[in-house]
């Protein structure tokens, strides 16, 4: 379809629309005042990172030095990184209110931040799709209808492993209560209350799993802090799932001082047991969520970086990365379009194996008493029947909740891993 | 064509060597690093003033005083020297070596009687699986493995108690023995430990156990696929011969590499189990120091579980070269 005016309308109607919503966000922001969740705020904050992305990138577009290709370029690495951050923030702006401590957030306030997330989101596919669409030429569409049968192809293959299929059930049905379930909960599991006490009460009608020492319930805990599980798992993960390619890309493709200084690096991480550095880097730097994540991440990274170098090194000999490098094909531009593809589908296995030990590791870290005592977690419920001796008073509506949903979630992404593994890396498939 | 001996324990000597002084200077500049003023820690933030005698007496006491590189290579000598400083906190004026080695012991005796069982146990478990490949036993085998590799190490230790707690209301659920202990005869002694012990291991290991069955059954399944076992077929041996005299040894390959890792696993699995058995050990010492800011007595306890770490890597390094006639090329 070829537009014969100037300004193509589909270009600009997109933009104009996030300026506008961006206008509106911050005068809401401005006028809110305290009343304003933090969730909110990082959803805006995405905004704000995709607009500043957009105005850099039209204005180096049009700037006239460029050259066509590299016009695309700067525009689609700039689309990406807007397109990234935003989905990440909106992740975090969905998922934070769920897990972080505010008294006064009532299903209203979710309900409007659900709403603009969508917005948000589908006005960014559809910028996202005409973008690469206008970017492309006719055979890089063959290209992608091609990775696309791909997918198909993969997905008409996860779907014949039962367990595999039983694990991604569960881990929608997690996501969906970690999404919904503050709107559906009885009782917000920060508010303070009074009367009743006394002894934890078994389930009943009104309490479908019981309640604790102090009168709460328990169910209502447990669907908060399924948000907590699920965003310290994501997001500690994909740290780790970086900072190990990052490293072992580098290693593997540099090879020499920098392959033996960062696998010493490597190897140092590997060596040292998780847990006791995560309980001295918490209680030193601090019992915050973002602190638990971050160190979670820096820690778990090891394992990653080791699999991605042996990869590389395998790939490097290849004699289609000489040809390239013959035709003139610089060192980023093999990383990105012939090693990084190859090294995919094992990372995709392995990041998904890393979001269960992440969520393994926060758990262990509530329960040590090292968690964010302001986030509800099952950890921290965990913790809480440990001190209220519910164990020795076989209180088993406090124990069972929690510790079934960890088991059931880590069990979920090692499955999930574990079914993907088998079929982008299928070494098992000649028996 | 055979690098020698001497060449391979000696390499691994220094990476060693160079793996404990990193770990060293790791932690001197970690506990530099926190936030907060040591002293003003010790005493509580607002119970001390930054100009009074007392907290110039103790930052001269702590070394705090000296320029940082001059506490490095004090910090360093004195480590090297097997002083590993003074509690305070939770201990208050205790030299950290002397109260260390009890609890070092019963950590020993909990990981290392773990680590043993869960490999005995595992490999059982995962020739049995693996002999039986796609038969129910397997399936069910598999099921309960990746189940079993699922549950948090504490998760174990809190539903052991709930039931034990249950059923047997006198079992003893905290410390490592009981308060008659010393009155004892020697084998009331034994099960006394014994008595004490079996909930913790069995908390501790079941983790492992499920890991260590799941790799020697996919490394058996490998091995047996391979054509030396279609040769020992032909010749006419039994199917059990094959399996222990020509499958097993190799396929035990990987999982004398996945024992070192697991020495660090079992490690933070004992952080995990001694602060809910209140079993006195390394972890519950950990446990104690963050509970009570003990900075001084975390370093110890974190270097001292690294060191362990390290040296079983070593010993597993040396294994591996015994067993694995490649490493030696």
């Amino acid at each position: 379809m070829v537009w014969t005016t100037r300004i193509d309308p589909r270009k600009w109607a997109i933009p104009i629309i996030i300026i506008i919503l961006a206008v509106a966000g911050a005068l809401i922001f401005a006028l809110g005042g305290d009343e304003f969740q933090a969730g909110e705020r990082e959803m805006l904050a995405g905004v704000y990172v995709a607009l500043a992305s957009f105005l850099l990138g039209f204005g180096i577009v049009l700037w006239k030095g460029l050259t066509d290709l590299q016009n695309r370029m700067v525009k689609n690495l700039l689309l990406f990184t807007a397109i990234g951050t935003s989905v990440l923030m909106l992740l975090i702006a969905e998922l934070t209110p769920a897990v972080a401590n505010y008294p006064d957030l009532d299903g209203n306030e979710l309900f409007f931040g659900a709403v603009i997330t969508a917005i948000v989101a589908i006005l960014l596919a559809v910028f996202l799709l005409v973008e690469i669409k206008e970017a492309l030429g006719e055979s890089n569409i063959e290209k992608i209808k091609l990775s696309f049968k791909q997918l198909r192809k993969i997905w008409g293959q996860y779907r014949q492993s039962r367990s595999g299929m039983f694990a991604l059930t569960v881990l929608v049905i997690i996501f969906i209560m970690a999404v919904v379930g503050p709107s559906i909960a009885l009782e917000n599991p920060s508010d303070v209350k009074y009367g009743g006490g006394g002894l934890p009460q078994p389930p009943d009608g009104t309490y479908w799993l019981g309640t604790d020492a102090q009168n709460k319930d328990i169910l209502s805990q447990v669907l908060y802090g399924s948000g907590t599980s699920l965003l310290v798992g994501i997001l500690a993960g994909l740290i780790s799932l970086v900072l190990g390619t990052a490293i072992g890309l580098t290693a593997g493709y540099y090879g020499r001082a920098t392959d033996e200084l960062l696998m010493r690096l490597t190897d140092f991480f590997l060596v040292i047991p998780w847990f006791p550095l995560m309980i001295v880097l918490v209680a030193i730097l601090g019992k915050s969520l973002m602190i638990v994540i971050i160190v979670i991440g820096v820690v778990s990274w090891s394992p990653t970086a080791r699999v991605v170098r042996a990869a590389v090194l395998s790939i490097k000999e290849k004699q289609y990365i000489e040809r390239s490098r013959a035709l003139g094909g610089g060192t980023a531009h093999i990383i990105r379009r012939h090693i990084f593809p190859n090294v995919f589908p094992l990372i995709v296995a392995t990041s998904i194996l890393l979001v269960a030990e992440a969520i393994f590791s926060e758990a262990f870290l509530d329960f040590f008493g090292l968690g964010d005592p302001s986030v509800v977690s099952w950890g921290w419920m965990l913790e809480r029947a440990h001190a209220n001796g519910a164990m020795l008073n076989f209180w088993w509506w406090w124990i069972l909740p929690p510790g079934a949903m960890i088991i059931l979630l880590i069990m979920s992404f090692y499955l999930v891993g574990d079914t993907l593994d088998e079929i982008l890396n299928p070494r098992l498939k000649h028996r | 064509m055979a690098r020698s001996m001497r060449g391979y324990f000696s390499r691994k000597l220094i990476y060693l060597a160079i793996t404990i002084i990193l770990i060293m200077s790791f932690n001197f500049i970690l506990f530099r690093a926190m936030p907060g003023d040591p002293v003003q820690m010790l005493f509580g933030k607002h119970h001390i003033d930054e100009n009074s005698t007392t907290y110039k007496q103790w930052n001269e006491k702590l070394g705090l005083d000296q320029p940082i590189y001059i506490q490095y290579i004090k910090y360093m000598a004195v480590t090297f020297s097997g002083d590993l400083g003074t509690s305070y906190g939770y201990l208050t004026g205790v030299k950290i070596v002397d109260i260390l080695p009890t609890y070092i012991g019963k950590t020993i005796f909990l990981s290392g009687v773990g680590t043993v069982l869960a490999i005995l146990v595992g490999i059982i478990y995962g020739r049995e699986a693996a002999w039986r490949k796609g038969k129910l036993f397997d399936k069910v085998a598999t099921t309960t493995g990746v189940i079993l590799y699922s549950v948090p190490t504490f998760l174990f230790a809190l539903l052991y108690i709930m039931i034990f707690a249950k059923i047997i209301p006198d079992w003893p659920f905290a410390g490592s023995e009981s308060i008659n202990y010393q009155s004892l005869d020697a084998i009331g002694k034994f099960l006394d430990l014994a008595q004490h012990a079996v909930l913790p291991i069995l908390s501790l290991i079941l983790e492992s156990i499920a890991g260590f069955a799941l790799i020697v059954r996919s490394s058996l399944i490998d091995v047996l696929t391979e054509d030396y076992i279609l040769t020992a077929e032909a010749k006419g041996l039994e199917g059990r011969d094959i399996l222990k005299k020509h499958a097993m040894p190799n396929a035990l390959l990987p999982v004398v590499a996945v024992i070192a890792l697991n020495v660090g696993w079992i490690m933070g699995g004992t952080v995990m189990i001694e602060y809910i058995f209140t079993y006195k050990g390394l972890g519950y010492l950990a446990w104690e120091a963050v509970l009570t800011f003990d900075y001084q007595l975390l370093q110890a306890v974190f270097f001292i579980e690294i060191l362990a770490v390290l040296v079983a890597n070593f010993i597993a390094d040396i294994l591996n070269f015994y067993l694995d006639p490649r490493v030696k090329i």
